[in-house]
């Protein structure tokens, strides 16, 4: 799932949709991924690992179901960057 | 210490089920005090009544609790009585209860493990497993999973299943004390871990749909039309088959009827399925968690019978091979309410099938409206239409 260059891991943005796909589905983690991809204004399929951290954030503000899901998968990505 | 597993089940007025469950356990236990005990209560036995007698009986131990749709051991299964497991060995417990789940999950997921009073490590013992049951009704399943998975951390197993029987009364207890709308925890530490294993046998049908209109656990419209009639219309021909006439189900069926048809994301590697508990009057549909606008998904229907019975073999096959395929001394086993609605009188078998994969070993469950697995690593943690099975070491 990660790929790193010599200096910076970098995922992609499938690699955080497969984070919040199994309880979202892969559809619906995939347009939030992107919604919130987009309002940070990241154009590139590529995210490093500041804005893989920033797009979870940005989903993670509610107590409502994205909310809960995205704390959660960024707690995981953490583990894994 | 040897680990030591005791199942009984037993029917009747409180007391006398009380005391039946208890004496089973001092008897096998030789007077030494149960590290856990569950039990899974019918309706027959209100919970509120139930927790206090066994208490009074068996002392302050460690002890959770859930109403049940049906309950089951390794000798059977029964409606209207109590299964009870109690362990015995080289363990330590924790439990407590939360209350107020549609309000505030957090919350309530914080108060249960603050009751409980769990370290978050005990030297000697290096495996943690929670053992997690809630009233599905509040409609917070899996939001109550991935919160109590984040607060433990990542190398806790869990297990465990959602409330079952009346709609209007599910409830869990722990200790002396039962709720609804709630949640209770036990934490349990071990010097082994415990198998977790989970399987379903649904598979999706028709057409993708998007969930067009929702708030929380409450699908309004689905593709801009009522939840409701959405759902009657695209199982109509399979539910006829089934015997159900979707324009004239009475209320008992319709519960059936929705759990027959559940709704199926595709989840990557997997499918999640997602239970409608109860339609509202303005013809939405009240789900076990939280389903966000958006959520495309495919209706689910159950596959043949056989392959319900592999689904739960399999379940326990997975759980044994958590645990490197040594000797099981007994097994939770939380099983979804809709698996015994459709196979019927051969439920039994499928339980059969289970202790059998299991090499014989005692277990004790109950059917259930979503059931909880979640190993390390896993990303959702919430079920239904599974079988889940917690798979207890036979050496500490």
């Amino acid at each position: 799932m990660v790929r790193h260059s010599s200096s910076q891991r970098r995922l992609r943005r499938s690699d955080l949709v497969a984070l919040l796909a199994p309880t979202l589905g892969v559809e619906k983690g995939t347009e939030v991924i992107g919604m919130a991809a987009s309002k940070l204004g990241y154009k590139d399929e590529d995210l490093d690992r500041a804005q893989a951290l920033a797009v979870m954030d940005a989903l993670a503000v509610g107590e409502d179901l994205v909310g809960i899901v995205a704390q959660f998968a960024k707690a995981r990505l953490i583990l894994l960057l | 210490m040897e680990t030591k597993i005791v199942t009984a089940l037993a029917a009747g007025e409180v007391d006398e089920v009380a005391g039946e469950l208890a004496r089973r356990a001092r008897e096998s236990f030789a007077g030494e005090p149960p590290s856990l005990v569950l039990a899974f209560a019918s309706p027959a036995q209100p919970l509120g009544e139930l927790l206090p007698a066994i208490r009074a009986r068996l002392g302050d131990v460690p002890l959770i609790a859930a109403s049940s749709a049906g309950e089951f051991t390794e000798e059977g299964d029964r409606r209207g009585s109590t299964a009870l497991f109690a362990l015995t060995g080289d363990f330590r417990a924790y439990a407590g209860i939360g209350k107020g789940l549609r309000a505030s999950t957090r919350a309530a997921v914080a108060s249960a493990l603050a009751g409980a009073g769990a370290p978050s490590e005990l030297p000697g013992y290096p495996y943690r497993t929670a053992i997690v049951m809630l009233d599905a009704t509040a409609g917070r399943g899996e939001e109550v999973t991935l919160l109590t998975a984040a607060l433990l951390g990542p190398m806790v197993r869990m297990a465990g299943g959602a409330a079952s029987g009346e709609l209007q009364a599910t409830c869990v207890g722990c200790g002396a004390e039962a709720a609804s709308d709630a949640v209770v925890i036990a934490v349990l530490f071990s010097k082994k871990p415990l198998g977790v294993g989970v399987c379903h046998g649904f598979a999706p049908f028709g057409e993708r749909m998007r969930v067009t209109r929702a708030e929380g656990n409450v699908v309004k419209e689905i593709e801009g039309l009522p939840a409701w009639e959405v759902w009657k219309d695209r199982t109509r021909e399979r539910a006829a088959a089934r015997g159900f006439d979707v324009e004239s189900l009475t209320k008992e069926q319709e519960g059936t009827f929705l759990l027959s048809y559940e709704m199926s994301l595709d989840a990557g590697t997997e499918l999640k399925v997602r239970a409608p508990l109860s339609r509202g009057e303005d013809g939405s549909l009240h789900f076990v968690c939280g389903i966000p606008e958006g959520t495309v998904f495919r209706i689910a229907d159950a596959e043949p019978i056989e392959a319900q019975m592999r689904s739960a073999r399999e379940a326990a096959r997975r759980a044994r091979e958590q645990i490197y395929g040594k000797p099981v001394a007994g097994a939770l086993v939380f099983d979804c309410v809709v698996r015994s609605s459709l196979l019927k009188e051969s439920f039994h078998r499928a339980i059969a099938g289970i202790a059998e994969e299991l090499g014989g070993a005692p277990l004790a469950g109950f059917e259930t409206f979503g059931e909880i697995a979640l190993k390390a690593g896993d990303m959702s943690g919430y079920h239904n239409t599974t079988t889940v099975v917690l798979a207890f070491p036979a050496t500490p």
